[in-house]
């Protein structure tokens, strides 16, 4: 008798199929499956029994549910007529459900939106995830990092070009901007780049006209982005054109679309990279300014080749043709382009760039807000049950099955969820123009996306849907019949311990997002009125070009003889720069030249700077015009510098020898000299930073200008500056900041971020509120016959209220304490970023404990207030 | 009625109903169909198409007695109805019609 290996399959598998066809099909396949064990033998005959059994899954061949009755397909649209039908008779509390889940829910969708611009940065380039940057860090003897630069020097490009057939295209280009010259007009221009031809190779534009393989290759070429052309010639259509640079002319050989602006550089320029060559002194000068850091290097990895096998033989790289000991202290890395934007914070970075960090912050913020609101959701359906309890008990008596409640509230859920998705879609369209305000980004959606968003939308709130409601319609279809219709519907008097447990971590979520708000408020505060060290206000900068340059002094004496102005002075860097040129040096310690162990950062000034800004001199003296020596022997140092030093005082630095290791041709040598001064520690950087070892000297170029003015009349004092400046410089239009304004941007992103956090945690907050909301009207009418007992044996208003209020601030109290580990923690990882920072006092969690205890008691107060006073009798009269 | 189309697998198929006469089931179909067309096909596809063939009218079914080689499972027959023969005629006379009008060499090979 032959052997039946696949019963089991007759059983459950062919079950699926129509009864009439169910003994054919078994038998054909019982006869195939002889023919298979000869053929193949049996193991692969009965995975080949399995796997024919299983293509008879046809349409004609499957059986077809079979309605006993169409009664469930009629409860459904009943289930949605009811669920209308209690929508438009709580009006309140659907509004208030609705409006809850709304909100948390474009909450989530503005942070979503924002969070995709950040990952999308740079990843319009089509060999995005190919093209690396090449960066230079700097070391001191001590190993600590003196400088991270995102730029390298000219020398380098060639260079590597030979010794690293890794990269396959190489790149680079030197941001600098200035006046541009159409015909007649001037425009002063930022955001302009100077590329080598393979530019257009290693990042994709978009070419309106022109050719993007020789766009650049003629040294007087030059591509305009669409906007710029529009506003220099009126049209697009500029190929052959000419703009004037510095004297030369350059003719436009293309026109591109204006790049993205989810991209970490911005150039609205691009001219020739021989151009450039002149910023350095000429092709042959540019091959060995070694310290000239300032053009951005990329290159497209080949494919296959690794960037640790790069990185690896910098150090060889920079002794053969830098110097020999030049892998003690510097260094060259490679990052990945599109890790620039949230990873990257350098020193000459082309743009400010964002954070990771920021980025998991906001979503986190987000899946909380979502889970407040869901918390709230499942919080004001139970509350409400209490309505529907009796509806429960009618239908179970009528014979609705456990199964078929649990469906109707799903369905209710489901459908109100979906009303608040697409409320939220609505509120979104409105509030993200205030979010593209507020992050300055374009934000911008193609239909494409927004019809991807709203499905994605709807679909999230299916999901919520089903899993907010899931726990009232349990419960709700899980009452008790007879208990119901008796009008008993909760077991105890205590709030059940689940629901109890979600608005205590609603309440540490919000009390959390209160210490850590108030926290961020407090840094930010700390170090905006934190003593810089300079004066910040009624100063001005700019640049000093080379017109301005050759008719410095007229025009200095001339504006210095109005009395508004107080005085004028020319440096290298302003201060909120960042200090980013340093050299080799030596001073005398104990009557020997020593190497100090930290790197000496520089700055460039004139006699006029340490007035102008008000920064102190703790010891010695200033430079004075009038000494000649005090323009190449003479230095002041800051405080840090003498402490690194380790000179014993600051008088005690005065007349001391210092060697900067500066070239200069007048001196056949470096700068040597005496320090004449030591100045009080000056915030020049933003307060992220420590205080660095700094000095100052006269000798050099000095290309930035300030000027101090009296407070009075700002107005008329820009616009006497402004016609003092034309009048001596016709050809530079003048392009100024206020210092003070610059200090604020240094401190923008930080502002924002906590005023964005600051924004959303009060949603949370708001939302918690609905949530104990909902919950304080369960309990009141949970406890409403309690609560009449004791008004008739003799409690007073005040009793009552205090024995409801009290569990809420036990709980409200739990939370609290759960939330202050989490804010501290949090806090002080985010504020070991600053160099300069409070320290976490008792004062934001006190604060967060007051607010959240007082904003839950007045959420709950009206209700337990209106609860203490009602009619007692009105309670106890419904009492079987 | 509407006229009803036939694809070129069912009329092959049909055809093997009318070939096989009285022993035409699903199993010595499809091995048929395997021995003279070098065709295999899956028993499922061939279940399938006699099932459509059977909707559309032009085969009849009817179970035969039990057997004793397939786990004493009966099989099911099937016959080919009037309209099942009228298409196949129909099919036949087209297809001569056409070849009738193919001229002399135009086939070359």
């Amino acid at each position: 008798m032959k052997q039946h290996p696949t019963k089991w399959i007759n059983s459950t598998l062919l079950r699926i199929y129509k009864n009439e066809l169910r003994e054919e099909i078994a038998g054909d396949l019982l006869e195939f499956y002889d023919i298979w064990v000869e053929k193949h033998g049996v193991r692969k005959a009965k995975f080949l029994y399995i796997w024919h059994a299983i293509k008879f899954f046809r349409w004609y061949a499957i059986k077809k549910p079979t309605l006993k009755n169409s009664n469930n397909l009629n409860m459904y649209s009943s289930y949605f007529k009811i669920a209308r039908r209690n929508l438009a008779k709580h009006k309140a509390f659907a509004f208030i459900n609705i409006a809850g889940l709304s909100i948390g829910l474009a909450c989530c969708l503005m942070i979503s939106i924002y969070v995709k611009d950040e990952l999308s940065y740079d990843r319009f380039h089509e060999n995005a995830d190919k093209i690396y940057r090449i960066t230079r860090d700097f070391k001191s003897p001590d190993g600590s990092t003196t400088l991270h630069l995102a730029r390298l020097s000219p020398p380098f490009l060639p260079l590597l070009k030979e010794d690293f057939p890794e990269m396959e295209t190489l790149t680079r280009f030197c941001s600098q901007g200035g006046v541009f010259r159409v015909k007649e007009k001037l425009f002063n221009e930022e955001l302009v780049g100077w590329a080598d031809p393979d530019f257009f190779k290693v990042f994709t534009f978009d070419f309106i006209s022109g050719n993007q393989e020789t766009a650049l290759s003629d040294p007087s070429s030059m591509v305009l982005a669409e906007s710029i052309a529009m506003k220099y010639f009126g049209t697009t259509d500029a190929l052959g054109k000419t703009v004037s640079y510095q004297e030369k002319d350059f003719q436009v050989t293309g026109v591109v679309k204006d790049m993205p602006e989810n991209s970490h550089f911005h150039l609205e320029i691009i001219g020739s990279f021989a151009y450039a060559e002149n910023f350095y002194g000429g092709a042959e000068a540019m091959k060995s300014a070694w310290g000239e850091n300032n053009l951005s290097n990329y290159f497209i990895l080949k494919d296959g080749a690794s960037v640790a096998q790069i990185e690896s033989r910098f150090p060889a790289f920079l002794s053969t043709h830098f110097v020999e000991d030049a892998p003690e202290w510097t260094g060259l890395h490679v990052q990945k382009m599109t890790d620039i934007h949230l990873h990257s914070d350098l020193e000459l970075e082309l743009s400010v760039n964002s954070d990771i960090s920021y980025v998991y912050t906001l979503s986190g913020i987000a899946l909380l807000i979502l889970i407040i609101a869901m918390i709230n959701y499942m919080n004001l359906t139970t509350a409400k049950s209490a309505n529907r309890a009796k509806e429960v008990g009618v239908r179970k008596t009528i014979g609705a099955g456990k199964q078929n409640l649990v469906s109707q509230f799903l369905i209710e859920s489901v459908v109100l969820v979906e009303i608040a998705a697409i409320a939220a879609v609505v509120l979104v369209q409105f509030l993200l123009p205030f979010l593209r305000t507020f992050t300055e980004k374009s934000l911008s959606f193609t239909n494409q996306e927004g019809i991807m968003a709203i499905l994605i939308v709807l679909s999230l709130g299916l999901i919520i849907g089903i899993m907010a409601g899931a726990y009232p319609a349990f419960y709700l279809s899980s009452l008790k019949t007879l208990k119901v219709l008796n009008g008993r519907i909760s077991g105890g008097v205590k709030t059940p311990m689940l629901r109890r447990s979600l608005v205590i971590v609603q309440f540490t979520i919000s009390a959390t997002l209160i210490a850590i708000t108030a926290i961020i408020f407090q840094q930010i505060e700390f170090i905006q009125n934190k003593k810089l060290g300079y004066e910040k206000d009624h100063v001005i900068t700019t640049f000093v070009d080379k017109e301005v340059r050759e008719n410095y002094e007229p025009f200095k004496r001339a504006l210095l003889e109005h009395s508004s102005i107080k005085s004028i002075a020319r440096s290298r860097v302003v201060p909120t720069d960042q200090l980013l040129s340093y050299s080799g040096a030596r001073v005398e310690l104990k009557g020997e030249m020593v190497k100090p162990s930290v790197n000496i950062l520089n700055l460039r000034v004139d006699h006029e700077f340490l007035d102008t800004y008000g920064i102190k001199i703790k010891a010695g003296r200033n430079f004075d015009e009038n000494i000649i020596s005090d323009k190449t022997q003479a230095f002041i140092l800051n405080e840090a510098a003498v402490k690194m030093i380790g000179w014993e005082s600051n008088e005690d630095a005065i007349g001391r020898q210092v060697e900067y290791h500066v070239y200069v041709n007048e001196l056949g040598g470096h700068l040597k000299g005496k320090v004449i001064g030591v100045i009080e520690d000056v915030h020049f950087e933003s307060l992220k930073n420590q205080i660095t070892p700094q000095i100052m000297f006269v000798h050099g170029s000095k290309n930035k200008m300030s000027i101090k003015f009296s407070g009075d009349n700002v107005f008329e004092t820009m616009s006497l500056i402004e016609e003092t400046w034309a009048g001596y410089f016709p050809n530079t239009p003048i392009y100024y900041n206020f210092i003070d304004d610059r200090f604020e941007n240094l401190y923008q992103a930080e502002s924002r971020r906590a005023t964005l956090f600051a924004c959303f945690s009060l949603l949370a907050i708001l939302l918690a509120c609905l949530g104990l909301f909902g919950l304080a009207s369960f309990i009141v009418v949970q406890r409403s016959k309690e609560i009449s007992i004791r008004k008739v044996l003799g409690a007073t208003v005040f009793n009552i209220s205090s024995i409801l209020t009290k569990e809420f601030i036990l709980m409200v109290g739990v939370s609290v304490l759960l939330g202050f580990p989490i804010a501290f923690l949090a806090m002080n990882s985010w504020l070991e970023n600053y160099a300069y920072r409070i320290s976490i006092g008792y004062l934001p969690f006190l604060l967060a404990a007051v607010l959240s205890i007082f904003i839950a008691v007045s959420t709950i107060g009206l209700q337990i207030y209106q609860a203490a006073t009602k009619n007692p009798v009105k309670y106890l009269k419904n009492d079987g | 009625m509407r006229k009803v189309y036939i694809g070129e697998l069912e009329e092959v198929i049909l055809l093997m109903v009318v070939i096989l006469e009285e022993n035409a089931y699903g199993v010595a179909i499809t091995q048929q169909i395997e021995q003279q067309l070098n065709r295999k096909l899956s028993i499922s596809a061939v279940h399938a198409t006699l099932h459509r063939l059977l909707d559309k009218g032009y085969v009849d079914s009817y179970m035969g007695g039990v057997t004793t080689e397939r786990g004493g499972r009966r099989k099911r027959y099937f016959k080919i109805t009037a309209s099942g023969s009228k298409i196949l005629q129909e099919i036949q006379e087209v297809r001569t019609n056409l070849w009738s009008q193919v001229p002399p060499n135009a086939l070359t090979t």
